[in-house]
This record gives structure tokens, sequence and C-alpha cells, in this order.
């Protein structure tokens, strides 16, 4: 209604300020740490496990969880732990890796489309359209049967479907950026195309792709892991979660944690990423401004917070 | 005096209603036209990126299929301007067969041809896709719009809670769990999917529905919650109408703009779950066809399935966004007029 | 004045207190704020953004949202308290019997409904026995009222096919649709052009004294106010420190804020060179109130007493009255009124 200015404490810019909101934020913190748990223990899983995982013992199959079998063994006697933090390493790098190139190639595309716009705009919009409205799973099995079976081919697919999200998004924030006062005072002024986009552009998009950020890993391991669960990409015995539960099922009325724990990883790590998103995304924009930042969980947050006022 | 103003406003009134209803048909009409139009193109591009993917192909069949079929109007159309057997033609062959002769290739030259090996699994994919489409959109909106009105309450909470933790969850994980309850501990429906059953579609929809639901709830959610706080919300409860009307004509329409056009993306995204759930509880489908020929590495079947299910899910993405243009007019307006007028005004705003 | 005291009043709000619950504390936006408008007559809120103005008319139409609280505080209506009533008997008085325009007319409207449709739609909800038809008629012709040329085809527009000032005019329109006897304006003219703001005031003047109907008036402008308003109550955060008739608050301001704020109307016989007038530092923060007076951080008269204790009001002339210690000093002695 009135726009009532509040007392602002900002003393070292907006990063800073948004690192202190984030670390207000008790869930975000813990999610947040949680995740990086799950990525640190995943990527020294050579050095925390004392087994391999393709180590197959028959006298020992679908044993209990014990003191030399942490999480218990499979159908083949093979350690559990070391398998689903194994598989994890597959399952994250795929994520991670498919991510970190869609947002690189879409913020390319977008930051091209958004700043030249006209021609260049015409063309990007329709194709980021058609990109978007292949499933993914279509993609990955063309990819697989063509660049060959196996050999976590379907990575490309998942990047290539994330693409158009991430162009969208800095499309979206470049075009208004660059409608704005502001730059034509800084052209004027004679700032070029470089400086406008690493100063300017680049600064009001980084919050709102960063959140972006999260959300897209956290899809890009559910599709991973069930392009694994389906059988394509990752042949056996390589474990990736998917693929873990895949084999498991068949052994759910004799030995439920084979199938339980992987599960867990993956819920566990969904959940904590997309808390850790939200989390971001209410320290980043805290009055709800960013184009991408809406539609997150903010209620569950609000579960904790005394205010009942999010998002 | 007030006679005349009278007469001439009820003169003005009659004209404006008849022109009101041409000039909206009108204008619907055209806008779906060039919605449709602006989709072959889109299938196209698709069609052609798949096809040069598999054509390229170390051994691949594409490669070897020939660019004649035996006295048709494209082999006479390309004798009479000698065209040349490359891969430019080859595609243009594949879609032809596709158009005159629902023709997506053979994988053996005796087999009766892909269509008729696939025409029952495309009916159980589709049936089993749009049912959980249906019922996403069914339980998923209302539930979004009721946690936007409870705000900050138990019920948003809890709403919101069982939203986050199903979009973390993986489909099978939910299929396997119900699966284990439902029908081997509670033995209350069939494991295993029975064409003729209705009661076996339970499962499979549930558990291709409950992904979507939790993100369609989200999205209704945060729209609706926006939409309220718009500024033409308090002025429609100013002019005195009924909170029923301005809650459940004004705001819910607003609110669904953002829900129907990530529709199209929706349906691609539960398209994962209707594989996961064909493989799970084994249904004849697509997907299943496809992982097979993806095994054997039938490039020919792959890339047919591929292309039939692109182009029934262009379809769906094609309704959603008619659908979107009938709750947004200002695309409508957008489409229905030029695009050079278009071009200025956006540049304008 | 005295004369047509109590029987004709139509609005009476009496110790209206509203404040926002936020995380940094309460915030009082309004502060046991009395006033009246009388029958037929134009009241004008006058006062700086932030003032409370908006929230004050929001609450007579229970248009406040949470985190708003209404403490207390009574809004009469023709007699009858209409603060706190359920949603369904404030709709009943919305529309009808009180209505309101708003200050920016271009997201005021429903942008996936044509402009005819909601018009329509509002004189069927506040008229049970009107058909669609006719209906439809009384949105034209209120139309034609508000100087629109062609109102059958602007029924069939979405308001983003329109410009400010015409929106405008439709929602002028659409809020005496249902003749109410209570109009309020929330600035109606501040988002608009400066040429289209005469227009707009002049329709809004006509349709008036034509109704004769009452006017609360919320502005900033003191311009606007010497053209339209009877009576002039003067807000500075979240009080009202003077309260009069427009000629008293012009002639014979007495509270140091109203002054600044006619001040602060530029004036065409001003040279250019000179800067534009402005009032010395920011309005106070209304999450710290101190004990005492609101202007006194602002104030170029502010002595200790106006830090340490409210000031009361002090009726200087017959409904002239003003809350400022300065001329509490000098009327305390013949009409000690006691303080707020």
């Amino acid at each position: 209604m009135n726009g009532k200015v509040l007392r602002s404490d900002r003393a070292g810019g907006i990063w800073k300020d948004a690192l202190r909101r984030f670390c207000a934020n008790r869930i975000a913190v813990i999610s947040l740490a949680v995740f990086l748990l799950i990525c640190l223990s995943c990527a020294l899983a050579p050095w925390l496990t004392k087994y391999s995982y393709t180590a197959i013992n028959v006298h020992n199959t679908l044993a209990k969880p014990s003191a030399e079998h942490w999480l218990g063994t499979d159908n083949l006697g093979r350690d559990i732990l070391t398998r689903t933090l194994y598989g994890g390493r597959m399952t994250l790098r795929i994520a991670f890796a498919s991510t970190v190139t869609a947002l690189i190639i879409g913020s390319v595309i977008g930051l091209a489309a958004g700043y030249f716009g006209g021609r260049f705009d015409f063309l990007i919009s329709p194709v980021m359209d058609i990109v978007a409205s292949i499933p993914v799973i279509l993609l990955a099995l063309v990819f697989e049967a063509a660049l060959g079976w196996g050999r976590g081919n379907f990575m490309y697919a998942i990047a290539i479907a994330a693409i158009p999200q991430f162009a969208r998004l800095v499309h979206v924030c470049a075009a208004s950026v660059m409608g704005s006062e502001y730059i034509q005072a800084a052209r004027a002024l004679g700032v070029g195309p470089f400086g406008i986009i690493s100063r300017h552009i680049i600064h009001n998009v980084a919050p709102a792709l960063i959140v972006r950020f999260t959300g897209a890993l956290a899809e890009s391991m559910l599709t991973c892991t069930v392009l694994g669960y389906l059988s394509i990409g990752i042949n056996p015995p390589t474990p990736e979660w998917g693929n873990i539960i895949y084999h498991a099922r068949n052994y759910i009325r004799l030995a439920p944690h084979l199938m339980i724990i992987p599960c867990a990883a993956i819920s566990l790590t969904g959940i904590s990423v997309s808390l850790a998103g939200d989390g971001l995304r209410d320290a980043l924009d805290p009055r709800g401004e960013l184009p991408a930042a809406r539609g997150l969980t903010a209620g569950f947050l609000s579960l904790f917070k005394r205010r009942g006022a999010a998002n | 005096m007030s006679a005349r103003v009278g007469m001439s406003s009820d003169a003005e009134k009659r004209a404006g209603k008849k022109g009101n209803r041409t000039g909206v048909r009108l204008k619907v009409a055209r806008y779906i036209i060039k919605r449709t139009l602006l989709f072959i193109p889109a299938i196209l591009v698709i069609l052609f990126i798949l096809y040069t993917l598999i054509y390229f192909l170390p051994g691949s069949r594409m490669a070897m299929m020939p660019i004649s079929r035996g006295g048709d109007a494209l082999d006479s159309l390309f004798t009479s301007i000698s065209a040349p057997d490359n891969f430019f033609t080859k595609f243009v062959r594949y879609i032809y067969n596709i158009i005159a002769h629902r023709d997506f290739g053979r994988s053996t030259p005796s087999s009766a041809g892909l269509m008729s090996d696939i025409a029952y699994r495309i009916k159980n994919t589709l049936l089993l896709l749009l049912t959980g489409v249906g019922a996403t959109i069914v339980v998923g909106v209302p539930l979004g719009i009721y946690a936007a009105l409870r705000k900050g309450r138990a019920a948003d909470r809890v709403v919101s809670v069982i939203t986050v933790f199903l979009s973390a969850l993986p489909p099978y994980t939910v299929a396997i769990v119900l699966a284990i309850v439902i029908c081997v501990r509670l033995s209350l429906l069939p494991v295993t999917h029975v064409a003729s059953d209705p009661k076996a579609y339970i499962l499979p929809t549930v558990t291709i529905a409950l992904g979507g639901i939790a993100s369609v709830a989200r999205m209704a959610r945060s729209s609706m919650l926006e939409v309220l706080e718009q500024p033409y919300i308090t002025a429609l409860r100013s002019k005195g109408l009924p909170e029923r009307s301005v809650i459940l004509k004004h705001a819910l329409k607003n609110a669904m703009i953002p829900v129907i056009s990530a529709l199209g993306g929706l349906i691609a995204q539960l398209l994962c779950g209707t594989f996961v759930v064909e493989n799970f509880f084994m249904v004849p489908g697509l997907g299943s066809f496809m992982l097979n020929s993806l095994s054997v590495r039938d490039h020919f079947e792959i890339l047919g399935c591929a292309v039939i299910l692109i182009i029934i899910l262009m379809c769906m993405n094609l309704v959603s966004d008619i659908l979107y243009g009938f709750v947004n007019p200002k695309i409508r307006l957008r489409y229905a007029e030029k695009p050079a007028r278009r071009k200025r005004k956006e540049a304008a705003g | 004045m005295d004369k047509d005291s109590m029987s004709d009043i139509l609005l009476d709000v009496r110790e209206l207190d509203v404040s926002f619950d936020t995380h940094t504390g309460k915030l009082h936006a309004v502060n046991k704020i009395s006033y009246a408008v009388r029958e037929g007559e134009v009241m004008g809120l006058v006062g700086e953004s932030g003032s409370g103005k908006t929230v004050s008319s929001y609450s007579i139409l229970g248009l406040l949202k949470p985190p708003a609280v209404i403490n207390g505080g009574r809004v009469l209506y023709k007699g009858r308290d209409i603060l706190g009533l359920s949603n369904k008997e404030a709709a009943a008085i919305r529309g009808r019997e009180i209505s309101m325009i708003f200050q920016n007319p271009m997201s005021c409207f429903d942008p996936v409904f044509t402009i005819g449709s909601q018009m329509t739609e509002t004189v069927l909800a506040n008229d049970k026995t009107a058909s669609k038809a006719e209906a439809a008629a009384r949105s034209i012709d209120m139309l034609r009222e508000v100087s629109i040329r062609n109102p059958g085809q602007l029924m069939r527009r979405y308001s983003y096919e329109l410009s400010g000032g015409m929106l405008q005019r439709v929602m002028i329109a659409m809020a005496l649709l249902c003749k109410p006897k209570l109009l309020i304006a929330d600035e109606p003219t501040t988002a608009l052009d400066v040429t289209i703001q005469a227009a707009i005031i002049q329709i809004l003047k006509k349709l008036q004294k034509q109704h004769n109907m009452a006017m609360l008036y919320i502005t900033h402008n003191f311009g606007i106010v010497a053209e339209i308003c009877d009576r002039v109550s003067v807000m500075c955060g979240g009080y009202i420190v003077e309260q009069g008739s427009t000629d008293d608050i012009f002639y014979s301001s007495a509270h140091p804020y109203t002054q600044l704020l006619m001040k602060m109307v530029p004036r065409m016989d001003t040279p250019l060179s000179e800067p534009l007038p402005y009032i010395e530092g920011l309005p106070s923060d209304p999450t710290a109130l101190g004990e005492g007076c609101v202007f006194c951080t602002r104030c170029p008269y502010s002595r200790d007493i106006c830090r340490e204790k409210k000031p009361p009001e002090v009726s200087l002339a017959p409904g002239h009255t003003a809350s400022c210690w300065l001329r509490a000093d000098n009327a305390s002695a013949e009409s000690g009124r006691p303080s707020v």
C-alpha cells in the first residue's frame, strides 16, 4: 500500500546482504550442508570405502547391515554402501556436468538474444520453444541410439533439455535490462557491449540464475536416475542410483534395504537441493521480484519461520 | 432528450453486441489458424534433427533406404527432376512416406510396417499419459488454489510440505511403494496391467500424476497468491462483487494463465513417468517398445516411435496453446494483429 | 456550521486506529483519527506519501488485508458501524452506498475480462433485479456521462488496450454505476498526465454536483484541494494535524506542516532558476514514533515541549482545529480542549 521504507542496514553490497540472510535461515543452511556432505562423500568414494563396487561375494548375498558391511550386501554380495557412494558419484557427476553445460550454453544464447534482440531474438525464441517441447526421455533414447549405448551419452540429452530454461531466463532478464534507461545512459557515456554485459546484465541476471541452477540440478538428477532405472545409458556393473534401484526391485520382499537406501539417497539429495535453492531465493530476492524465483517452495520454509509471511 | 439517449444507446448496444461476437470469433479463428501453421515447421525441425542424428550412424539403415517407393507421386516428381539419391532426398522421402502413407519405415523388408506393430501400444501409452495429465490437473490445480486461499495456515503448510517431498521423489519409488502396499500387502488392485480392467489404470495414473501434481499445485499456489495481491482484485471488491465471484471468476481465471502456459512442458515431463510406469507395471506401450528397440539397436523403430510421439505431443501442445489463447486475451490479440504492428507495440511497451 | 451538524453527517470516522504487523515491529499507519463527511460535501484528505491517507480510506470499505490490523475506532455510515463487517455484509455496502476509485487505473481492471463485462457485472452484483441488457444500457449511459465518445465500442475493449486517462474515466463511470452516496477518490489523478488530470477533475466535480453525492478526496496536491474540496483534513505520520474548511486552511492555516505543504505547490510565477521547494528531512519512521509531535523532527518552530508531549487538538474557529503546541499556548486559555 504505502511504500514504507524500513530501516536498511546494508554494509557490503547485495551479495554480503544475501549471505547474511542465507546464514540466518537455518533450514537452508542445514540443507546446503547435507547436500555438500552427500557430494563430498560421493566424490571421495574411492577413499572412503574399502571394497570395490564390482567385488562379488557369492557366500554373503543379501546380508543385513553389519560391522563388516555397514549397509549390508546386495544379491551378488557387493557392498551396498560402496555401490551407493559410487552410484551417487555417477549420478551427481552427470547431473552437475549436464546442468553446468546447459547453464553456460543457455546463458550465452539468452544473452545474445537479449542483447542483440531483433532478428536474432526472432530466430532463437521459437527454437528454444521447440527444444523445450521435446521430452528429455525421447532425446536421451535417440542420443543413446545415435552415439552409442552405455557410455553416458544421455548426458547430452539432459543438458540440451535444460538449455531452454536458462536461455529464456537470461533472455527475459537481459531484454528488460537492455530496455531500461540506465543502459541508454551507460551507452551514451560510451560503455561498450562488453561493459554493459559484464557490469549490468550479468549482475542483474546472476541471482535468478543461481536459483534456477539449483532447480535444474535437482531436475537433472531425477532425470538421470529415471533413465538409469529404465536401463538407458549406463551399463552394469557400473552403479548409478537409478540402475541400483532397478536391479534391487526383484528383491524387494527379501531385502528391502537394497532399494530403500538408494531411494533415500535420491530423495535426500533432491529435497536438500530444493530447500537450499529456496533459501538462496529468499536470500537473494527478499521481496520476490526475480522472474524465475516464484513458484518455488516458499510455503515449506514458512513452516519453520515465526512470521507466516514468506513469499 | 432522455428517450433519445435511451434509444440510441439501445441501438448501439445491439450493433455492438453483434459486432462483438463476430469480431471475437474472427480473432479466435485467426489465432487458431496461425498457431496451427506455426506448429508444422516446428515438427519438421524436430524430425530433421532426429533424422540427422540417426542417419549418420555407422551402418545406419536410414542411409540405405531407397528414395523410390515404386510409383507414387513423389517418385514421379523425383524422376522428373532427376533427383540425386542423397541425405536430403531421403529425408523428403521419409517425410512423404509418413504423410502420404502413414509409413514410418519397416525394420525388415518383410515386416508389416511399424505402424501396424505399435498401433495398440500407442493407444496404451496415450491412455496412460492422458489420464495422468488429467489427474494432475484435476488434483493439482484445486490443491494449489486451496493452499493459496489458506496462505500461512495449517492447510497451506501441509500442502507445501507434501509438494516438496513429492517433487523430490522419483516416480518409480512411488510406483514401488504403492505396488507393495496396495497390491501385495492389501491386494486391493492387480499388480500387472490388464488392459480390459479399468481398475488396473488406477495405480499407473497415480504414479504418473504424483510428480506432476506437486509442480502444478506449487505453480497454481504461487500464481494465485500473486493475482490476489493485484490492485484489480481490491478494485473488484470495492465495487461490491461477492467474494465468491472475485475469487472463483476473476482471480482464478487470471491465476490459470501461467499454469496453462506450462501445460506443454508438463506433458513432456509426464512422458518420463509414463515410460517408467509402462516398465514397472508391464504395460505394453511405446516406452517399453522403444527400450526394447534400443537394446536390439533397431534405429528404424526408435526413430519411428520418436516421430510418432513427437507428433502426438506437439498436437497436445497445440491444444494447450489454443486453450491458453482462450484464457488470455492478450495472446489472442497478439496473433490477430499483423506482426509489424506487434513489434512496434512491444518496442513501445 | 453548527446548525447542520449531526443530522446530515454521512460518514463519521471516530478514533480509527490501524497498524501493520511487520517483522521489524508494529507500524502505526493511522493513529486514532476522526473526521466526518457530510452529505453532498467534498472532503479532502491531504498529506504526503506514507501519512496514512490511503490506509484510512481502505479501512472504510474493509479492503485492508493482513498484515494490516484495525486496532480500534468506529466508522459510522448513516449511523451504522461498518467497521469489521463480514465479507457479505460489506459487499452490500460497497458499490451501492460507498464506492471507490483508485490511484493507478492501469492496474485496477481485470485484464482477462472486457471493460463491458466488468461494468455489467458490477451492475448485476449490486442490483439483483436488473437484466443483462439493462445493465449494459446503464453502463453505456454512464460511460457517456464521463465524456466517452463511443461507449459501445469501448465496452468490448480490454483494459490494456486503453490509455490511463481513458481508464480513469471508465473507473469513475464504474464507481458511479450504482449511484453511491459517497465516493472515495484515492489520488485519482496522480498517475496521469497533467493535461488529463484537469479533465478528470472536471468530470468528478460535475458528477459530484449532478448526483449530489459526498466525496472523500485523497490527494497530496493543494492545487486540487482548492479546486474541488469544501473541507480539508491534513494528515501527517498517521495523525490528523489540522482540519477545517478549505478557506480556513488556505487563508488561516495554523499548523506549520500545512503551511509548508502549501508552499510545496509549484507556482507559475516563481522564476525557473529557483529550485523546487521541499520539506527538509524524511517523514519520521512510523515504527519508532516517540512521545512528541509527529512533525517535531522537521518542524522549523519545534521546541522542547514538541518532542516531549503530543500536542492537544485546539479549536481555532468553528470547524477549524489544529494539533500544535504553537496554537495550544495561545488558545488553551479560551477553549481548553482536552488533549488527544
